[in-house]
């Protein structure tokens, strides 16, 4: 009885305080990222801190009669239970490949707003810079820009992400993805880059990561990396792009 | 009177011990739990996409709570009413635009309009500021300004919407001499003895963490609330489904209306994430979603669920649906 009167008072500064430790540890192991862009990351941090001061000071300062009204219904136990459980036991981590693919890869939604190019508006972008050098949101949007399979043939790429099943040749390709964020995992979009690897899941699996070398080939009219060398990689701290 | 000093000096102390005492347990908690749960990824999906809701709306809330407590404990008597015009329309058109001085996005704007409630503002006032502020605010404008800089369309017809919806929903509840008519019963309640009886008793740094603890026992569960719900559905509901309506002028309009409830993202950086749907969607429905989103989405309507009752909500959604999907047409048909 006495827990459930604490926690009809406390149920607010108890949230904020679950919240804010969660998003100071994230801050402090540097995986604030799994969740929100880098740009809120400070400002996250500073609010949660003199949040959590308030919370320090809030704690026992408040006589019954300020909340008698609050119902701790139990909706309201189920909150505090969860919240604690999926921010302060469960670990972070990246958002799967299922979500990927419920999103779409590549979709034409998901990639950079730029219009068809030739071949000679893609190169240009880029000058001379060498095409290993380009990140997985590069090839991306070079490979939204154009159909020209011609292009891609025999350039070398070197890539990092998770694998994402294509779906519509899942025995022989699959996608090296990532996701995009604009403010934080729910906005996540899924880009990627194919891979032409027959029977890859004998050897791999959907969400695995991997560091990615190899050059572009075109099998049955369409582009992906052919046969690339393949190394398994951990989580990297930077999971998303931005 | 000296054991009164006694005992109210012993509560000094205690105070701080005890919520050092929780937030120590619950870092304890965080470090030495098992890390790594073998949970179906439809599972882990939802929770990394409700706990992304949280953390970043979170720190907005806060900023609106501190915003909402300067308001109701630090800005002296009548000050705002003072000077705010008299008469209820221009009073309405200036209460569109203090969102420029108080930027916080929508989350936050939910505790700031309690609080501005609280300090004597009328209930269709405080919807105004509510549905105006996060679109008619320096940040939502330079982001939009700065994703589509190319067509000022968008730009003027989200500022447009968010004024009109604001200010229409604002002249339709003026009429209510009932508030609680509109507001729910608890937030009425507060409304009428917070702020006379407990001026006198404490100090005002006391004051201010009693409503501290008292807002965010109202807000904070709501917003979590929001963002499971949100999580929850994000992994239910296929947005392919949306995504492939994108071409057609009409459907893609109501397309992007529900992909901004869905979503439920920050309007301080919903351009930025409209942006990536402009080569396959209208400008029209871009329009919809970015006069839609800020206003009606499913964190928001848990978060003002707890002020406003359901009859309000249900006026404000359909509103916003109305305007913001006529104004999409008319930039699809019309530029």
């Amino acid at each position: 009885m006495r827990f459930k009167s604490w926690l009809q008072n406390y149920q607010g500064i108890t949230l904020i305080a679950v919240a804010g430790v969660a998003t100071i540890w994230l801050g402090a192991t540097r995986q604030l990222g799994l969740y929100i862009h880098p740009r809120y990351n400070i400002f996250s941090l500073v609010a949660c801190g003199i949040g959590l001061l308030a919370v320090a000071w809030a704690f026992g300062s408040i006589s019954d009669k300020n909340n008698r009204k609050n119902k701790l219904s139990y909706v309201g136990l189920l909150i505090i239970a969860l919240s604690v459980f999926n921010l302060l036991i469960i670990g972070p981590t990246t958002l799967s490949s299922d979500i990927a693919n419920q999103r779409g890869v590549n979709s034409a939604a998901n990639t950079d707003v730029l219009a068809k190019l030739s071949n000679a508006d893609v190169i240009s972008p880029f000058g001379s810079t060498s095409f290993t050098q380009l990140s997985i949101k590069d090839w991306a949007s070079l490979l939204s820009q154009t159909n020209d399979n011609a292009f891609f043939v025999g350039k070398q790429a070197s890539i990092s992400g998770f694998i994402t099943k294509d779906e519509t040749d899942p025995n022989n390709r699959f996608f090296v993805s990532r996701f995009v964020v604009s403010c934080c995992a729910v906005d996540a979009r899924p880009i990627g880059v194919p891979v032409y690897f027959p029977d890859w899941q004998r050897n791999y699996e959907p969400d695995q990561w991997l560091a990615v070398e190899g050059k572009f080939e075109v099998n049955n009219d369409k582009i992906a990396l052919y046969m690339p060398k393949i190394d398994l990689i951990d989580i990297p701290r930077d999971a998303y792009v931005y | 009177m000296g054991r009164t000093a006694t005992k109210m000096r012993n509560n000094s102390y205690k105070i701080p011990l005890a919520g050092i005492l929780l937030i120590g347990s619950l870092i304890l908690i965080r470090i030495f739990s098992k890390h790594n749960f073998d949970l179906p990824t439809k599972i882990q999906d939802f929770i990394t996409l409700s706990s992304s809701v949280i953390i970043e709306a979170l720190p907005f809330v806060l900023l609106g709570l501190a915003l909402s407590i300067v308001v109701q404990i630090w800005l002296p008597d009548n000050l705002l009413l003072r000077l705010l015009p008299k008469r209820t329309v221009p009073r309405r058109i200036v209460l569109s635009f203090l969102g420029i001085f108080l930027p916080v996005c929508e989350c936050g704007n939910v505790p700031l309009a309690r609080g501005l409630m609280i300090r004597g503002l009328t209930v269709s006032e405080s919807l105004t500021f509510l549905l105006a502020a996060p679109i008619l605010n320096p940040i939502t404008i330079i982001t939009t300004q700065q994703a589509f800089g190319s067509d000022s369309t968008i730009l003027i017809a989200r500022l447009a919407g968010g004024f009109m919806i604001a200010n229409i929903v604002g002249w339709l509840f003026n009429g209510y001499k009932k508030s609680s008519d509109l507001l729910t019963a608890d937030f009425e309640t507060s409304c009428k003895i917070d702020h006379k009886i407990t001026n006198q008793e404490h100090s005002k740094f006391k004051r201010s963490i009693e409503v501290f603890t008292k807002e965010a026992n109202v807000i904070v569960p709501a917003l979590f609330f929001g963002g499971f719900v949100a999580g929850f559905v994000q992994v239910a509901v296929p947005r392919s489904i949306l995504v492939e309506l994108g071409s057609d002028p009409v459907l893609s309009i109501f397309a992007m209306i529900a992909l901004a409830f869905i979503v439920s993202i920050c309007a301080n950086v919903d351009a930025f994430f409209a942006l990536a749907f402009a080569n396959t969607f209208t400008t029209g429905s871009l329009v919809s979603f970015l006069i839609f989103g800020p206003i009606v989405d499913i964190k928001m309507l848990s978060l003002m669920r707890t002020t406003y009752k359901r009859r309000v909500l249900v006026t404000v959604t359909l509103i916003t649906t109305l305007v913001s999907a006529c104004l999409g047409l008319a930039v699809n048909y019309a530029f």
